[in-house]
C-alpha cells in the first residue's frame, strides 16, 4: 500500500483564504446593515468588533490566497521544487495562531486602534513570524532558477520585501518619536497603509501575469512592455501613497511629489484602453475551452481596473480631492479595488489551479456562473451608489455647509440602497465560496 | 521622499507634539477603537464625524458630555472622569494642528499647509 501523497503546499492556504472571506463576509453583512437600515440613536456597540473584522480578515483573504497563488505557481514556472514544506507549514500555523488571537482580541474587546492592522502586538508577532518563513522559503526557493526571472517572479519578490517594510512601518506608532507628534503619526500610518496595499497588489498582479502565462501561453512576461509597467508599478508603490493625505499640513512637496506619480497611472489606463478587447477575444477563449473559468475572472478584473484606475486618476487631482476625501468615494475605491480587482484576480488564480486537478459538473459550472454574475453585477451597484453618496457628502459639506448629521439625513435614502446591494454582493461572494470549497475538497494533491 | 515622510513631515510640526496628557488620552483613544467610526483629517471610519476640530465646533465641555453620555449612535463608553479629561485634552490638542475639512469656495488646489485655526 502507498502512502497517501502528502497535501500540496497551495492547498492548505487556499482554505485559510476560502475560510478568512467567509468570516469577511458575514461579518461584512452584519456591519453594513447597521449602517444601512439602522434608525437613529440605535447603538452601533457590536460594529466596533464587526469592522475590524471584516476588514483583517478581507486582507487575510488576499494575502492568503495570493501567496497559495504563488505556492501553486512559482516552482512550475521557474521548474525547481519547493525549498521547504516544512516552512511553508510552520507560515500557514504561525498565521492562524495569529487569526486566532486577532478575532479572540476582538471578540473580548482588545483592539491597537489602529485602522488596517487593528490586532494587538502579539497576533503581529506571529504575522511577522510566518511573514519570515515566507521570505526565506520564496526567495530559496526562486534563487534555484537558472534562468532570469519573469517578470511575475520580480513582483512577488518586490511584493515580499516591501510587505516586511510597510509591516515594520506600520507599528512604528509604538515608538515616543512618532507617538508623541500627530501629524507624523498620521503621515506615516496611512503611508505605510499605502506601502501596505501597493506590496499586495504586486503579488496579486503577479499572479495575474502569471496566469495569463500558464493558461493562455501568452508569452509577455519577459517583454520590455512587462517590465516597464512593474517599474511604473514599483514607483507608484512607494511613492503614489500620498494622494491619501493631501489635506494632512505636511510639506508641500510631499504633496506635489505624490501627485505627479499618480499621474503616471494615466500610462496604465491608455494601454488598457489600447488592448481593451483583448481579455474578450473569442479566439483565445476558443484555443483553451478548459481555461473559461479563470479566464472569464481575468476579463472581469480588466473591467474593474478600467473603473478603478479612472476613479483613482479623478481622486488623485487635488482640487477634486477637496470633495472625495473622507466620503464614501474612497470607500467605492477600496472596494471596486479588493473585490473588482484582487479577488476576482485571486478567484482566477485559484479555480485554474483547483481545476487542473479536478472537474467540474454542468451543474457546478452553472452555480458558479451564478456567483460570478451576481458578485460583478451587485459590486457595480454597490460602487456606484457609494460614489454618488460620496459626491453629494463632498459637495454638500464643502459648498452647503452641511453638519455631520445633515449629510447622513440627505444620504439615508442611498445608504438604504447601498445596503441592498451589499446583500445582493454577500450572497454572490457565498456561492463563489461554496464552489471554491467544493471545488477543493475534490482537487488532488 | 519616503524618507522624507520621517524626516520633513511638514513646517508645523515643531509645535505639533502631544503633552503628556494628550499622549494619555490618544492610548484611551486606540483602547477604545475610536477610529472603527470617527476620522481625522479625513481617514477613518465612516459612521461617526471627522473630529479633526471637534473642540473649536463644540466646545471642551460639550465633547466631555458627549463622551460620557454617548449621543446618537454612539455609546456612552463608560469611562472614567479622568479618562475623559484626558481624551478631551487629546481631541483638543490634534485639533490645534490643522483644520479639516476646509470648507473654502472655490477650492483651492493643495489645502494650505500653514491652516488657520478654526476660530482664529
Amino acid at each position: 500500500m502507498t502512502p497517501p501523497s502528502p497535501r500540496h503546499p497551495a492547498t492548505r492556504f487556499f482554505w485559510a483564504a476560502g475560510g478568512s472571506l467567509l468570516l469577511a463576509i458575514l461579518a461584512g453583512a452584519w456591519a453594513i446593515q447597521m449602517v444601512a437600515w439602522s434608525s437613529p440613536g440605535d447603538s452601533i456597540e457590536t460594529f466596533i468588533q464587526l469592522r475590524p473584522i471584516h476588514v483583517t480578515f478581507a486582507i487575510a483573504w488576499i494575502f492568503l490566497a495570493a501567496i497559495g497563488g504563488i505556492w501553486a505557481y512559482l516552482p512550475k514556472a521557474l521548474n525547481v521544487s519547493l525549498y521547504s514544506r516544512r516552512l511553508t507549514q510552520m507560515q500557514g500555523w504561525l498565521f492562524f495562531v495569529a487569526g486566532v488571537l486577532a478575532l479572540a482580541g476582538y471578540l473580548t474587546g482588545n483592539f491597537s486602534g489602529r485602522e488596517y492592522l487593528n490586532f494587538t502586538w502579539p497576533a503581529s508577532l506571529c504575522i511577522a513570524a510566518g511573514w519570515g518563513c515566507f521570505f526565506v522559503n520564496f526567495f530559496s526557493t526562486a534563487r534555484k532558477s537558472t534562468k532570469p526571472w519573469p517578470v511575475y517572479v520580480w513582483m512577488w519578490a518586490t511584493g515580499v520585501v516591501m510587505f516586511t517594510w510597510t509591516f515594520i512601518e506600520a507599528h512604528l506608532w509604538m515608538l515616543p518619536w512618532f507617538e508623541e507628534a500627530p501629524v507624523r503619526d498620521l503621515s506615516v500610518q496611512w503611508k505605510s497603509y499605502g506601502g501596505l496595499t501597493g506590496s499586495w497588489n504586486m503579488l496579486v498582479y503577479g499572479l495575474l501575469i502569471c496566469l495569463l502565462e500558464q493558461i493562455g501561453g501568452e508569452g509577455a512576461s519577459r517583454s520590455r512592455k512587462a517590465f516597464f509597467f512593474y517599474w511604473l508599478g514599483l514607483t507608484n508603490l512607494m511613492f503614489g501613497y500620498a494622494h491619501h493625505t493631501y489635506h494632512l499640513p505636511q510639506a508641500e512637496w510631499i504633496r506635489w511629489m505624490s501627485f505627479g506619480i499618480s499621474m503616471t497611472e494615466w500610462v496604465v489606463l491608455l494601454s488598457l484602453i489600447q488592448d481593451w478587447a483583448q481579455p474578450w477575444n473569442r479566439e483565445i477563449w476558443k484555443k483553451s475551452p478548459a481555461h473559461r473559468v479563470p479566464r472569464a475572472f481575468l476579463a472581469a478584473t480588466s473591467a474593474w481596473v478600467g473603473i478603478n484606475l479612472v476613479l483613482a486618476l479623478l481622486i488623485s487631482i487635488p482640487t477634486l480631492n477637496w470633495f472625495t476625501h473622507g466620503t464614501t468615494i474612497t470607500l467605492a475605491h477600496a472596494m471596486g479595488s479588493t473585490i473588482g480587482i484582487n479577488s476576482m484576480v485571486l478567484f482566477g488564480g485559484g479555480f485554474a489551479w483547483m481545476l487542473s486537478r479536478s472537474t467540474l459538473s454542468r451543474g457546478q459550472e452553472k452555480y458558479l456562473w451564478s456567483g460570478f454574475a451576481m458578485t460583478n453585477i451587485f459590486l457595480l451597484g454597490f460602487f456606484l451608489i457609494l460614489v454618488l453618496a460620496g459626491g453629494m457628502k463632498g459637495l454638500g459639506m464643502v459648498r452647503s455647509d452641511w453638519s455631520f448629521s445633515e449629510a447622513q439625513d440627505h444620504l439615508a435614502p442611498m445608504l438604504y440602497w447601498a445596503g441592498w446591494m451589499a446583500m445582493g454582493l454577500f450572497l454572490g461572494v457565498l456561492i463563489l465560496l461554496f464552489s471554491w470549497f467544493s471545488i477543493l475538497s475534490r482537487a488532488k494533491s | 521622499m519616503s524618507a522624507g515622510v520621517f524626516l520633513d513631515t511638514g513646517v508645523q510640526q515643531e509645535a505639533a507634539t502631544f503633552s503628556p496628557e494628550g499622549v494619555s488620552g490618544k492610548r484611551i483613544w486606540l483602547r477604545e477603537n475610536c477610529m472603527v467610526c470617527h476620522q481625522f483629517y479625513g481617514m477613518g471610519g465612516y459612521l461617526g464625524p471627522d473630529l479633526t476640530n471637534v473642540i473649536s465646533r463644540l466646545g471642551s465641555e460639550t465633547t466631555a458630555w458627549v463622551i460620557r453620555n454617548g449621543r446618537g449612535s454612539m455609546p456612552d463608553l463608560n469611562l472614567p472622569e479622568e479618562d475623559i479629561r484626558s481624551l478631551t485634552i487629546f481631541l483638543e490638542e490634534m485639533g490645534e494642528t490643522g483644520t479639516f475639512p476646509q470648507k473654502t469656495w472655490p477650492p483651492g488646489w493643495f489645502p494650505p499647509v500653514h491652516q488657520p485655526l478654526p476660530g482664529s
